[in-house]
């Protein structure tokens, strides 16, 4: 049993592996940018890689991330052994100033891909305290890892996926407490998670948010709040120490300083960012919803099945506070992101910022899944086709100009344009490699799918 | 069962609705033509990115990177004078585009109106 699930998780790693990140976006190398700096030179500015990346901002005479430093600082280790091996090894790693892509591209996989990968464990486990079969358990695991957004997401390196996976576990340590009992470690944890996921995106602080009030919601929780506050104290002190140093104010942030929206941002601070919550903004909020050009139900269509079976959910025994959660979850952090300018996040799929709601929106696909066979068999097509297209196409994600990205990857794909991968560099041709990676895909797929049912464990009952 | 035949006609009109919505996302809007283009032209097989710039120039006359497709064009094939055309139409519609003015190096010559 457990074997099964192991080698499946190897097999969505190996699956978000195959993909080179191009390296090219401005999340990306912005990210790199300040891993470079501190391990190769132990300064907190990226003047010397200034040029690699359009996402700076400029403070006090000096270059900087102009967004969350969380992940270029969890990239520190891992650039550094990667540093350390290259070295020993005689590999060549570019010279100081130079963009070295191959490190993004390790980065990447340590810090995104495999989290992903190991987060279907999580996934797994939750689904099975709620007695789902495990037949639909693997389903509702090849759903979120293959064909949702996090497939590209995971190839990619960019800060949400990781934070999306950070988000789901802190739910499953609060949801796992609640059912056997708090633990002091376990309510510490989620406090360093949360505050570690603040340092890394801004914008998860609403969903941790909705977290904590859950835990609070628990029997003599608020006895234990001081825990999670404590938990939460590293990263925080992490978060000031780092904008005082780097843009002499606690609560200025890379974003106050901008080089691509100086006008926007304009030395704001980081409470102002979010006051943009009191201004809904239709065109945007349709921009997330259902458009063609960064649309989470034109993308991810099986998103639309919690939304068919709300009844169904409301009516399951033992869950009702979770799914009160999940829909809470869901439905604040589109809003909040339709609120925001950057709501479209220039490159990528469907809207960046939604990222993080898609394991609680899975969850509750799965849960409804059987419900519509016929719209679920269809929209897990269209959702896997879409997916995959984006992800097999040049560039992994769609440019921010592009408005009408399906169109766009079809078009690509069909004229014989595929993204970079690790069989290029045997010298296989992009079609030739792309087309065995989907046939490997696919039976993986098909397998996982079809897996026997143990006799032990009962359908899903509402 | 009347029920069940009522579930079905509900599942397959939310998959027509989709498949309309679909459908609607799966014709040219702006710049996607641009972008195949580019591509065509990373594997030097300027006279398909050529066809698709056209393409895209027809959707949208004003853009100034369509009319930087041409000048690249032209320039590859060292038709120097509807190269400086096609920069003149992208420096009116903006002259201080960074692209464009790094195309000027070519033409020591060259002029234009605002």
């Amino acid at each position: 049993m457990k074997n099964k699930l192991h080698v499946f998780v190897l097999f969505v790693f190996l699956s978000y592996a195959f993909f080179i990140s191009s390296g090219a976006s401005g999340n990306a190398t912005r990210t790199a940018a300040l891993t470079w700096s501190i391990v190769n030179l132990g300064v907190l500015h990226i003047d010397a890689y200034q040029n690699v990346t359009v996402d700076k901002a400029f403070y006090g005479g000096h270059y900087y991330n102009a967004g969350e430093p969380g992940v270029s600082f969890l990239g520190v280790p891992v650039y550094f052994i990667y540093k350390s091996i290259g070295q020993f090894m005689n590999f060549p790693l570019g010279e100081t100033g130079a963009p070295d892509l191959f490190s993004i591209y390790v980065l990447r996989i340590f810090l995104i891909s495999l989290p992903s990968a190991l987060f279907c464990v999580v996934l797994h486990d939750h689904l099975k305290q709620l007695s789902v079969s495990e037949r639909l358990r693997y389903r509702a695991l090849l759903l979120y890892a293959f064909c949702s957004p996090a497939f590209v997401y995971a190839t990619l390196f960019y800060r949400h996926q990781l934070s999306a996976v950070i988000t789901f576990y802190v739910f499953y340590l609060f949801f796992t407490m609640k059912k056997y009992g708090y633990e002091t470690h376990k309510i510490f944890l989620a406090g360093l998670l949360s505050s570690l996921n603040f340092f890394s995106d801004y914008a998860s602080v609403i969903p941790h948010g909705i977290l904590f009030l859950y835990f609070l919601a628990g029997k003599d929780a608020w006895k234990r709040a001081w825990v999670y506050f404590s938990g939460a104290v590293p990263f925080i002190v992490c978060f000031l120490g780092y904008n005082a140093v780097c843009f002499g104010n606690m609560f200025h942030t890379g974003d106050s300083y901008s080089l691509i929206t100086p006008e926007e941002a304009a030395g704001k601070n980081i409470f102002q960012f979010f006051l943009t919550f009191w201004k809904p903004d239709a065109r945007a909020f349709y921009g997330v919803t259902f458009s063609p050009y960064r649309g989470l139900f034109y993308f991810l269509p099986l998103a639309i099945l919690p939304f068919l079976g709300i009844k169904q959910l409301a009516g399951r025994r033992g869950y009702r506070q979770e799914v009160l959660l999940f829909f809470a979850i869901i439905l604040i952090h589109v809003y909040f992101v339709s609120t925001i300018a950057d709501w479209m996040g220039a490159l990528g799929f469907i809207s960046r910022h939604l990222v993080i709601i898609l394991p609680f929106l899975i969850s509750l696909t799965a849960l409804t899944y059987s419900r519509y066979p016929i719209a679920s068999l269809a929209f897990t097509f269209f959702s896997f086709c879409s997916a995959l297209l984006v992800n097999i196409s040049p560039y992994g994600e769609v440019p921010g100009e592009v408005r009408s990205p399906a169109f766009f990857v079809v078009k690509a794909v069909t004229s014989g344009f595929y993204r970079e991968n690790l069989f290029n560099w045997l010298h296989v041709s992009g079609h030739t490699s792309t087309c065995a990676y989907v046939f490997v895909l696919l039976s993986g797929i098909l397998f996982f799918a079809n897996l026997k049912e143990r006799k032990t464990v009962h359908e899903e009952a509402p | 069962m009347p029920g069940n035949k009522a579930k079905i006609i509900f599942e397959f009109c939310v998959i027509l609705i989709y498949v309309i919505l679909l459908l609607n996302g799966l014709t040219p809007s702006f710049h996607e033509n641009y972008y195949i283009s580019l591509l065509y032209m990373k594997r030097n097989d300027y006279e398909t990115a050529k066809k698709y710039a056209e393409e895209e120039l027809k959707r949208s006359p004003r853009d100034v990177d369509t009319h930087l497709l041409f000048v690249k064009y032209y320039l590859v094939h060292k038709d120097m004078k509807s190269a400086q055309d096609y920069l003149k139409k992208a420096m009116q519609l903006d002259s201080t585009h960074k692209e464009a003015r790094s195309f000027l190096k070519y033409f020591p010559s060259f002029a234009y109106e605002k």
